[in-house]
């Protein structure tokens, strides 16, 4: 009862009608003015007395339509099974509405007669008929579609079309889903349109796949998405805006039939009035559409008359629907201006503060200025930090909304081209001609407190023994660096001092318990009680030897003859007050443990304003720092001592030593982990345990630890950095061996497993990895591209242009497009194939690995489809292909960014552009050395920045005697 | 492991109104209302993220004399405290903005630089806590929901109180251990002077020899020991009152240690322990970051709701694909998802009625409830969650601040004005003498009517 309140003929009508419609429209092969005559005819056709006669008018036309395919057949030389099948189809459509006609004649006779009987029975079954009409038409048209589709195939395979014979069957398989979807459509129907729920849901479903065939098809007519012309957008768009539209007004119709059966009035009011809302702009968007199409067939036929008339239709017609979608094309697409090397040379003669900046004055600083700073964007600081290339990234991102257009917007005053061209050409020279060496400045590494994992390994290496304190630490938060052992996230507050006091205290009782139980005490005990007051010959020398040496090892330097003797007096206060030898040792060295000079990597400054070399002690702890994420050892305390480390050859075998030692597995725990992201798994990234039994902590732990063995590996044996990517063994353990669905290993010990598949080794095969880049339950060819571009290769794409989504979203709701599918269509609207081109291959060609690295070769029943084609053409499949594009082709970015990276790591700070020289002598250096790991490690432990200091000018200011 | 702690073992000792002593180590109070009351003003900020929807701050009635009559559906938690809570509308954050630098500068009213790591100077409760948290074994206490997902280790949105521009304060997120800081004084190492004695001089010998740059980092050490120091010279007095009193002392138990499953449970059991610490006068000044800046927590546990916080408050996208989206949940309108984002700001609503029902129900010695004699600043950085808009901020402040405060109003200004505006009335309310804070233009004096 209540239901049939939605059934109104209009609103059912536009539920059955309005989707075929589209495809009818959209899709027609060799009928266009069919089909704009029957968009335009059927928003008339709803209503009840113009029926007839658009029955009579469509039959007429079916016979015409007949007249002219039987005529083709006997004319035509080739292939004849299009004509004959839809000549087929046409005799169907006619014999059906001729049928109609009948009993409507005799409907007719019935009601003159009034025979309620008779008059019952011939209306049922003309409206039968009728639906079966209406359906026969609709299916007639999508199977055309596909008849269509494959007869294209066929010459196109016979042309050798490439592009097409790739498509096509996409297109193919478009239809043939669309048919099936149809065909649900009518069994609903054919029972009787009362549940209306599941039209609705196809109904959706079938717009959606529409839109993506008419992209499909609109790419192989264009070929190139970058050469998407205008009116193809206009329309483009047009055909989005009635896809909305009537993906609004089955949504709306749902809301509203659950609102009748729950009697919800309120609702019911709503809804009625915002479909009645969506249906009175149904009828003037396929109004335009009609119209783009007659106007775009009047400007193939030249007729001028036509085009204008047209012209000034839409535009009549959208000045009264207000239309934002259509008028807003032709700036969707505004193309850069382009610069010429005669800009770059005129311009390189400019000064900025006279001839640049005053143009942004113009056109950029009332929004980005000091007072407004929109988009936190202050250029008028930012042109006081000289020189520009302080702020590369900010001043390379001017330049390109400058050139593309996208600044200022639209409703702001324009600057001339040629402003544009002076200011994007100038700027770009800027930076790509700076003359770094012009720079001598390593850099300063203020005092920073140990990061947690820091603070935990060195308190195990001065005991000698594995302490678990730092678990109640409160985290490190990370900054813009990226690496949590950034100088300026590492604060120190009252709360983290508290847990150092608690952490104090339980390393010495742990560690130097007054009743000696392990092994690990007892080795505690005598690295610290290294001598007696019976072997020293008294307490006070016992104390002085055991002091000495733990405060220098605790302070990583040579403990000062002020700081022993202040650390004795405290020795022997406790010792008078009663305490027993030992345990007065012991409040010294918990007081030792909670000094700043303990707590902290500290290099005292000098006073100087020139750059100076850091001593051997500073360079000893940068060392132990930086590869072994702990403190020096006593052979680096020894080198120091002599002075020998900073020797460029004892140096270089130090390194060499040090990167065989445990420590060095931290570059794979530490630095790799916060570089690659893995850390993350697990605690960013994880599956509900509950929904996901095979997801445990270990083998979690073991994904992580696949990662860190194989980075620290490469470092190990002295691999090229290309193994990064295409390594052909990796580290597993039974679970993860399992996991990967490899056989043959068993227990829980991770070990080095070489691979005979391509499918696995590398970072792009990595559970871990593949995990971080993936949502919950679903990979994202996106992310895992955006890693690859960001994070591997230190390329990150532009951030996405404002307003991008509204597309977007039309696609991300189609539930039966592929996800590869969607992003297809995500990547052809202009804005966004510019970089998503560049993506979405990569992420494309990892979807043989599931959201937890798995591997597999069908996805919900379909093939994987793991190729992927950058936009210069290069194509390639799967993880082999990928590895071999990024070996053959990006070489130098992954060399730059792990260069980068792990400078950044090794001087705990972020680059700043005077690193710039630095970062290009070790590239050359590990390029001269075939790329090999442990060659960049020698190169940045020899590098400027790495071995040198240069007071900042406020602290030299500050150092001068005058200030003091 | 899962540990289910009953919210009621915490407070069991408080159902009806319970009288307390204060304290007496808490000496001179310095708020002008309250040398004239004798009563002591608690400060508190409860931050919670990703704004709140178009509308749904709007009080549903109000009077001629700008009363409170009555609070839209979405605020009906807070109805029972409609007389204990002033709306103000219109005050917004001219210059931070936005989940991460909107969240560091909530409370210094400046801006964010995210590179130098500066939020542009110390904290209102920081300044707050500089003036008057001498008096109390915490000077001030830092809590946090703990975080989940994306962004849970980002520093900005996860900072809310500064001691400098440059340094902001760590927060606690474990029961236990909050309780364990306030009522187990343990002092550890420090019971033994010279450790503390030999560590100042360590850290005054390097700051010495260090640079400008340095010198920062050993103040940081410096400040946190003085503040241990203390907590040191308070805790034997705190400890030796509290075991002194048999109502407060049963009250207080200590929690399971970990973080309890159930999020409200979690949330309840830290709004406890404030409570605690104001009635124990262990602290007068809390900050309670509900959820950090840019939470994409699910709150499918409240009916009706799917999906994460930050992407329902992406209304109007009713794709699912904000940045840190799920990709999973999707809705079928806005509507619907702009109704469950307002059932999530309202959740908070709950908790906050409960805390605010346990505040009113303990009676201080001089007069007042708790509540009465509390100051709360409860609020997001962002307005709507979709728009991203810091004008007409969601916040309210509950409690009469010790009788500085005309509740039960709606304060509606004509023109946007700075938010450090009401950051200044407040601390003038604490006794704190300063002309300007942030980018005030002027104390809120609307607030006291």
């Amino acid at each position: 009862m209540k239901r049939s309140r939605l059934v109104r003929p209009r609103w059912a009508r536009w539920i059955v009608v309005g989707v075929p419609l589209l495809v009818t429209a959209l899709f027609c092969p060799y009928g266009s003015e069919f089909a704009v005559a029957l968009a335009q005819a059927v928003p008339a056709g709803f209503e009840e007395e113009e029926e007839e006669e658009e029955e009579y008018a469509a039959l007429q036309e079916l016979m015409a339509e007949r007249k002219r395919l039987q005529k083709q057949l006997l004319a035509a030389d080739d292939d004849k099974t299009l004509t004959t099948a839809t000549l087929r189809q046409t005799d169907k459509e006619i014999a059906l509405l001729q049928k109609v006609r009948q009993f409507k004649e005799q409907l007719e006779q019935a009601e003159e007669a009034d025979d309620k009987s008779r008059i019952e029975q011939y209306e049922e079954q003309v409206e039968r008929l009728t639906g079966q009409f209406e359906r026969l038409r609709q299916l007639g048209e999508v199977e055309a579609g596909l008849r269509a589709a494959t007869f294209e195939l066929r010459e196109a395979r016979r042309e050798k079309n490439r592009l097409a014979v790739k498509q096509l069957p996409r297109i193919i398989a478009g239809w043939q889903e669309l048919i099936s979807l149809l065909k649900r459509l009518h069994r609903v129907y054919e029972d009787g349109p009362e549940e209306l729920e599941e039209p609705l849901e196809v109904g959706v479903e079938m717009s959606e796949r529409l839109v993506y065939l008419e992209r499909l098809r609109l790419e192989l007519q264009i070929k190139r998405p970058e050469e998407l012309r205008l009116q193809d957008v206009d329309r483009e768009k047009q055909v989005v805006v009635l896809v909305e539209l009537h993906r609004a007004f089955m949504t709306t119709g749902k809301h509203l039939l659950e609102a009748y059966e729950k009697d919800d009035e309120v609702n019911v009011e709503r809804l009625e009035a915002r479909i009645g809302g969506i249906e009175s702009r149904l009828e003037p968007a396929w109004r335009l559409f009609s119209l783009t199409r007659e106007l775009q067939k009047a400007r193939e036929q030249g007729d001028s008359e036509a085009v204008q008339e047209l012209k000034n239709e839409i535009a009549s017609l959208r000045a009264t629907n207000n239309d934002p979608p259509a008028g807003q094309e032709s700036k969707a697409m505004p193309s850069p201006v382009t610069i010429t090397k005669a800009d770059r040379a005129t311009v390189a003669q400019l000064n900025f503060q006279q001839a640049i900046f005053p143009l942004l004055q113009t056109h950029c600083v009332r929004c980005h200025g000091t007072d407004s700073q929109e988009g936190d964007l202050d250029l008028e600081k930012a042109a006081t930090e000289l020189p520009l290339v302080r702020n590369t990234r900010l001043w390379t991102s001017v330049a390109e909304h400058t050139k593309n257009r996208v600044m200022p917007p639209e409703e702001e005053s324009q600057p001339s081209d040629k402003e544009r061209r002076t200011i994007a050409a100038w700027l770009e020279g800027e930076i790509q001609n700076f003359d770094y060496s012009q720079v001598n400045d390593p850099g300063y590494e203020p005092a920073r407190r140990l990061t947690h994992q820091e603070y935990g390994n060195t308190v195990r290496d001065l005991l000698g023994m594995p302490l678990r304190v730092t678990d109640k630490f409160p985290i490190d938060l990370s900054g813009t660096s990226g690496f949590d052992n950034s100088a300026n996230t590492l604060f120190i507050q009252p709360l983290l001092l508290e847990r150092y006091l608690a952490a104090a205290d339980e390393v010495v009782r742990q560690a130097l318990p007054e009743n000696v139980v392990t092994p690990e005490q007892q080795q505690s005990w005598q690295r610290v009680f290294f001598t007696s007051p019976d072997a020293a010959g008294s307490e006070d020398a016992a104390a002085r030897q055991i002091l000495s040496r733990h405060l220098s090892r605790a302070y990583r330097r040579p403990v000062t003859s002020e700081e022993l003797t202040q650390a004795l007096e405290q020795y022997r206060r406790a010792r008078q007050s009663g305490d027993r030898f030992a345990p007065s040792l012991k409040s010294v060295i918990r007081a030792s443990l909670i000094s700043p000079k303990f707590l902290m990597k500290f290099e005292a400054p000098r006073t100087s304003d020139q750059a100076y070399q850091i001593n051997d002690w500073e360079l000893a702890n940068r060392l132990a720092y930086f590869l072994w994420a702990s403190m020096p050892d006593d052979e680096l305390f020894r080198l120091a001592k002599e002075r020998k480390l900073s020797n460029p050859a004892i140096l270089t075998e130090q390194v060499n030593r040090m990167l065989t030692a445990s420590g060095a597995d931290t570059l794979g725990t530490i630095f790799a982990s916060q570089w690659l992201g893995f850390q993350h798994l697990g605690t960013r990234v994880r599956a509900d345990p509950i929904d996901n039994p095979w997801c445990t902590d270990s083998l979690m732990d073991a994904m992580k630890s696949e990662s860190a063995l194989f980075f620290t590996s490469l470092v190990h044996d002295n691999q090229p950095i290309q193994r990064l990517v295409d390594a052909q063994y990796t580290f597993l353990n039974e679970e993860l061996a399992k996991h990967y669905r490899l056989p043959d290993i068993e227990g829980e010990q991770m070990r080095r497993v070489v691979l005979n598949t391509v499918n696995r080794g590398g970072i792009f095969t990595q559970g871990s990895l593949l995990a971080v880049t993936s949502f919950p339950g679903r990979t994202s060819p996106v992310m895992r591209g955006k890693w690859i571009l960001e994070d591997v290769l230190g390329t990150p794409p532009p951030p996405p242009p404002p307003n991008v989504s509204d597309f977007s979203d039309e696609i991300d709701r189609r539930r039966s497009l592929t996800r590869r599918q969607k992003l297809e269509l995500h990547r052809q609207k202009p804005n966004c194939y510019a970089c998503h081109s560049q993506i979405d291959p990569l992420g494309f060609s990892l979807e043989n690995y599931d959201w937890f690295g798995r591997f597999k070769t069908r996805h919900r029943r379909r093939e994987v489809d793991a190729t992927g084609q950058l936009p210069d053409g290069t194509k390639f499949t799967g993880p082999a292909g990928l590895k071999k594009v990024i070996v053959e082709k990006r070489m130098d970015d992954l060399t730059r960014q792990l260069t980068q990276k792990m400078l950044a790591y090794a001087l705990g700070r972020q680059l700043e552009y005077y690193d710039e020289l630095a970062i290009r002598k070790i590239i050359t250096s590990v390029e001269d050395d075939a790329h090999r790991f442990r060659t960049l490690i020698h190169a940045i432990v020899q590098s400027y920045p790495f071995r040198y200091k240069k007071n900042r000018a406020a602290q030299a200011a500050s150092l001068s005697p005058q200030n003091r | 492991m899962k540990h289910r702690i009953s919210r009621r073992s915490i407070l069991r000792g408080v159902s009806a109104v319970v009288s307390l002593p204060l304290l007496d180590i808490m000496q001179t109070p310095s708020g002008a209302a309250e040398k004239a009351s004798g009563r002591t003003t608690r400060m508190c900020y409860l931050y919670f993220p990703n704004g709140a929807a178009d509308g749904s701050w709007e009080p549903r009635e109000v009077g001629k004399n700008n009363e409170l009559l009555g609070l839209n559906r979405w605020m009906k938690p807070l109805e029972p405290f409609k007389q204990d809570i002033l709306i103000p509308r219109k005050l917004w954050t001219p210059r931070g903005n936005g989940h991460g630098a909107g969240t560091a500068t909530w409370l210094t009213g400046s801006s964010y630089d995210g590179r130098s790591i500066d939020a542009g100077g110390i904290s209102v409760d920081q300044l707050a806590s500089k003036h008057i948290g001498q008096n109390t074994l915490l000077p001030s206490l830092e809590l946090s929901m703990r975080g989940e997902g994306f962004f849970s280790n980002s520093l900005c949105r996860n900072s809310i109180s500064w001691t400098s521009g440059s340094t902001p304060v760590p927060r606690e997120v474990e029961p236990r251990v909050i309780f364990d800081r306030m009522f187990r004084t343990q002092t550890g190492g420090l019971s033994d002077k010279s450790v503390l004695d030999q560590v100042l001089a360590d850290a005054r010998d390097l700051r010495r020899q260090g640079s400008v740059a340095d010198q920062r980092k050993i103040d940081e050490y410096l400040e946190s020991l003085r503040s241990i120091e203390r907590r040191i010279a308070f805790a034997d007095k705190q400890a030796e009152r509290a075991s002194n009193n048999a109502t407060l002392s049963q009250s207080l138990i200590r929690p399971a240690p970990g973080i309890p499953d159930d999020h409200g449970e979690y949330m309840r059991l830290m709004f406890d322990l404030v409570v605690m610490a104001f009635w124990a006068d262990a602290t007068r000044i809390c900050t309670f970051m509900l959820d950090h800046g840019q939470s994409n927590r699910y709150f499918n546990f409240i009916e009706g709701v799917e999906g994460t916080w930050h992407a329902l408050s992406h209304w109007k996208d009713a794709s699912g694909k904000t940045e840190d989206d799920d990709g999973v949940t999707s809705w079928s309108n806005v509507k619907e998802k702009k109704a469950m984002y307002n059932l999530v700001t309202q959740w908070h609503h709950e908790q906050v009625a409960f805390f605010l029902g346990r505040l009113k129900s303990i009676q201080e010695p001089n007069g007042g409830s708790l509540l009465d004699n509390s100051m709360i600043l409860y609020g997001s950085n962002l307005a709507d969650g979709h728009e991203h808009s810091a004008k007409s901020l969601p916040l309210l402040v509950a409690g009469h601040g010790s009788g500085t405060i005309k509740s039960g109003r709606e304060v509606r200004f004509h023109r946007d004005k700075t938010m450090s505006n009401l950051h200044l009335s407040m601390l003038k309310a604490v006794g704190v003498t300063i002309d300007r804070f942030g980018d005030s233009t002027g104390p809120m004096t609307e607030l006291s009517g």
